[in-house]
């Protein structure tokens, strides 16, 4: 494999051009998938696919608007399509207060599974029996296919194994369902793809808990699909409190049916790359969906959310709320894109943002985007940028508090409003310390 | 306690104060009166370290030190408190949280224990009650929501709970109607003792007739323009403040 040159120009070595770059990711990745077999079973299938729509797919070059704010050179650096072997597991530190039943998918490989509470049933691809592979390979692949998504492919392509979740019709699994996309304590430079289906019979109703551990250089490409049959509901919370190193690209994609609700909230800090592409389709009438969203980078990280909400039939709402913070030299992202199809009146789609920059030198790019085909329909959007309010400041230091703990109590009022809607009581509580902490952090210093 | 001498401050390059002297001793409360923009407002925000007040002569020396080096923060850990003529609001924190972490920064300068979460959750609840403020506040947002009255009374309660050496209220008793004023001062009577130094900020004598002042200082164009005793109060209610121009001119 040639090597990629990531030394800085000013060491005397060439730096390769970004096309260059691109091109041998796109070379290594397309061998690397040729070693996995693709044969029998669900997972051979979906491989295939992957396989086939990668080498049709084209990369983000500079010219992608969806990339427009992403710098893709994180994900390329050498080493991360390599699969290295699985390391210890870091222990999850436990959401205190928090009772759950949990998936662990380590390094993109599925753990071993506890038992589920009645109702709630998780199989890894490579055991579903015959039967089963036709209910998931129905969904399974079909949300996330998207020619513009040449990550998504390339998860399939490069699969170990997946994660089925299935919640029966009619079941309500009070106990939330946790899934921990963790990395382990090894330091090798690495790629991994897990990959979840998640299927929320009719009326049935759960919370999952979506959690990603893990601060070193790695390459987590994530895809979780979600379909909510008639009446479903999930609660989703997803997590990602773990600055550092990682490169973690989260492809989402939802289906709702009628009368669905899904409700995703996100807490997450920024990382050397963090994106999430969001796909939420409103395929039944009468389905409603919130996003929530708190989003806080520091230093140089990057935190990059991109949303599509599909509203394709009448009456269907969504209501989306955002706080961001960036500091330093940091750089948050927010794309909220409403595409209302022809025929898809008396819908009510909302998208608010608000963002806050704490420094002079980060950055915050958000671009709402709307297309609607319809007339008879509401849809609002609202998005501010600002500083930390000095009066507020001035108040809170004028009776005793150091500038620093000020302005983290300011900035963490600024994203309560998210926060303090979070569903469950122990992730709220834990939030909390959470942000204080990187609130608190000091900012490192900066390469000269 | 607090030593102001020649003070001129300019905000925006308008001249403000232009050489306002003034001392105040511990157990002292003094009142500072005068019409609109005569600079009262400007004395308390200097005081309290507010960005954009230049100093452009004179200084003010506090309990023995050059209070203008201290940054907003030092002041107050050092005992100095201003009570907001407008208080601002603070959706996100809670009173509690705000209250707490402030008493915590204040007591620890002093070398004091941090109080338990019973321990401030009662002393919090009892001081409200004293201001007859709802305890419920305690959990609202700083000063979310509040009414003119309930901000003033939440200043008032900041300003028990954190014991300062020398107390500013700017134009405390604006806005409030004559049972709150006499709950606030009630407050600021309760804070009166002979360590301590009050400096009331007010343009009506009003809240004089509740907390009686032992000096009274009339401050125009950014000097103190006469100095007395409690009288001096009542003559400026009667005759206004053209009468002491006048008089000086």
């Amino acid at each position: 494999m040639a090597g990629f040159a990531t030394t800085r120009p000013e060491s005397g070595v060439v730096t390769m051009k970004r096309s260059e770059r691109i091109e041998i990711f796109a070379h290594t990745a397309r061998t690397r998938s040729e070693s996995f077999p693709t044969d029998t079973g669900v997972l051979g299938r979906l491989r295939a696919a992957g396989r086939a729509a990668f080498s049709a797919a084209e990369l983000p070059n500079p010219k992608t608007e969806s990339w427009k704010y992403s710098r893709i050179g994180p994900l390329l650096e050498e080493g991360l399509l390599d699969h290295a072997p699985v390391g210890a597991a870091v222990a999850a530190m436990p959401i205190p207060g928090l009772a759950t039943q949990s998936m662990v998918i380590l390094d993109g490989i599925p753990q071993s599974l506890p038992a589920f509470t009645p109702g709630v049933s998780v199989t890894s691809f490579a055991a579903l029996t015959d039967a089963e592979a036709v209910v998931v390979e129905a969904h399974l692949g079909r949300l996330a296919a998207a020619p513009e998504k040449p990550f998504v492919a390339l998860n399939a392509a490069l699969l170990e194994d997946g994660l089925v979740v299935r919640v029966a019709p009619g079941a309500d699994a009070a106990l939330p369902i946790e899934l921990l996309i963790a990395q382990s304590d090894s330091s090798t430079p690495r790629g991994v793809h897990p990959r979840v289906l998640v299927l929320v019979g009719q009326g049935a109703r759960a919370t999952l808990i979506e959690r990603h551990l893990g601060t070193a250089m790695a390459f987590t490409n994530s895809v979780v699909e979600v379909v909510l049959e008639d009446g479903a509901q999930l609660d989703h919370l997803r997590l990602a409190l773990d600055a550092g190193h990682g490169r973690w690209l989260s492809a989402l994609d939802v289906e709702l049916g009628r009368n669905a609700r899904y409700n995703l909230w996100q807490a997450q800090l920024g990382a050397a790359f963090r994106r999430n592409e969001i796909r939420i389709g409103l395929a039944g009438e009468g389905a409603e969906v919130t996003v929530s969203g708190a989003g806080l980078t520091r230093n140089n990280d990057h935190l990059d959310n991109q949303l599509c909400l599909e509203h394709r039939v009448p009456r269907g709402t969504s209501k989306q709320l955002f706080r961001n913070i960036a500091g330093e030299t940091s750089r948050g992202i927010l794309n909220g894109r409403i595409h209302i199809h022809r025929g898809a009146q008396k819908t009510d789609a909302q998208l608010h943002t608000k963002s806050l920059l704490l420094s002079s030198r980060a950055e915050i790019d958000v671009k709402p985007e709307l297309e609607i085909y319809a007339d008879d329909v509401k849809c609002a959007h609202g998005a501010t940028l600002g500083q930390l309010d000095a009066n507020a400041l001035f108040y809170l230091r004028s009776r005793g508090l150091d500038a620093n703990a000020a302005r983290s109590m300011l900035s963490f009022a600024f994203l309560a409003e998210v926060v303090d809607g979070f569903p469950v009581d122990a992730v709220r509580a834990a939030l909390r310390p959470a942000l204080a902490q990187a609130f608190a952090a000091p900012a490192e210093e900066e390469s000269p | 306690m607090l030593k102001i001498t020649n003070l001129h401050v300019t905000v925006a390059d308008t001249p403000i104060l232009k050489g306002l002297t003034l001392a105040i001793n511990a157990g002292e409360v003094h009142a500072i009166m005068g019409p609109n923009g005569s600079g009262k407002s400007t004395l308390a925000a200097v005081l309290a370290g507010r960005a954009g007040y230049e100093v452009t002569a004179g200084g003010i020396e506090y309990l023995g030190r050059d209070l203008l080096a201290l940054t907003v923060e030092e002041r107050a850990r050092a005992g100095v408190f201003l009570a907001f003529q407008y208080p601002v609001e603070i959706p996100g924190v809670s009173n509690m949280e705000f209250l707490r972490a402030s008493l915590e920064a204040v007591r620890s300068h002093r070398g004091e224990p941090n109080l338990s979460a019973v321990e401030f959750m009662k002393l919090a609840r009892a001081t409200s009650q004293q201001l007859q403020l709802d305890p419920e506040f305690l959990k609202r947002g700083v000063n979310e929501g509040f009414s003119g009255g309930e901000k003033k009374r939440n200043e008032i309660l900041q300003m028990l709970l954190l014991q300062p050496r020398l107390a500013v209220l700017d134009e405390t008793d604006s806005g409030l109607d004559i049972d709150a004023l006499q709950v606030v001062a009630d407050g600021v009577n309760a804070l009166r003792s002979p360590e301590r130094a009050i400096v009331m900020v007010t343009h009506y004598q009003r809240l004089l007739d509740h907390v009686v002042p032992d000096y009274v200082h009339v401050l125009a164009d950014g000097r103190i323009l006469r100095s007395g005793g409690r009288e001096l109060a009542l003559e400026l209610e009667a005759k206004g403040y053209g009468w002491l121009r006048n008089d000086a001119a």
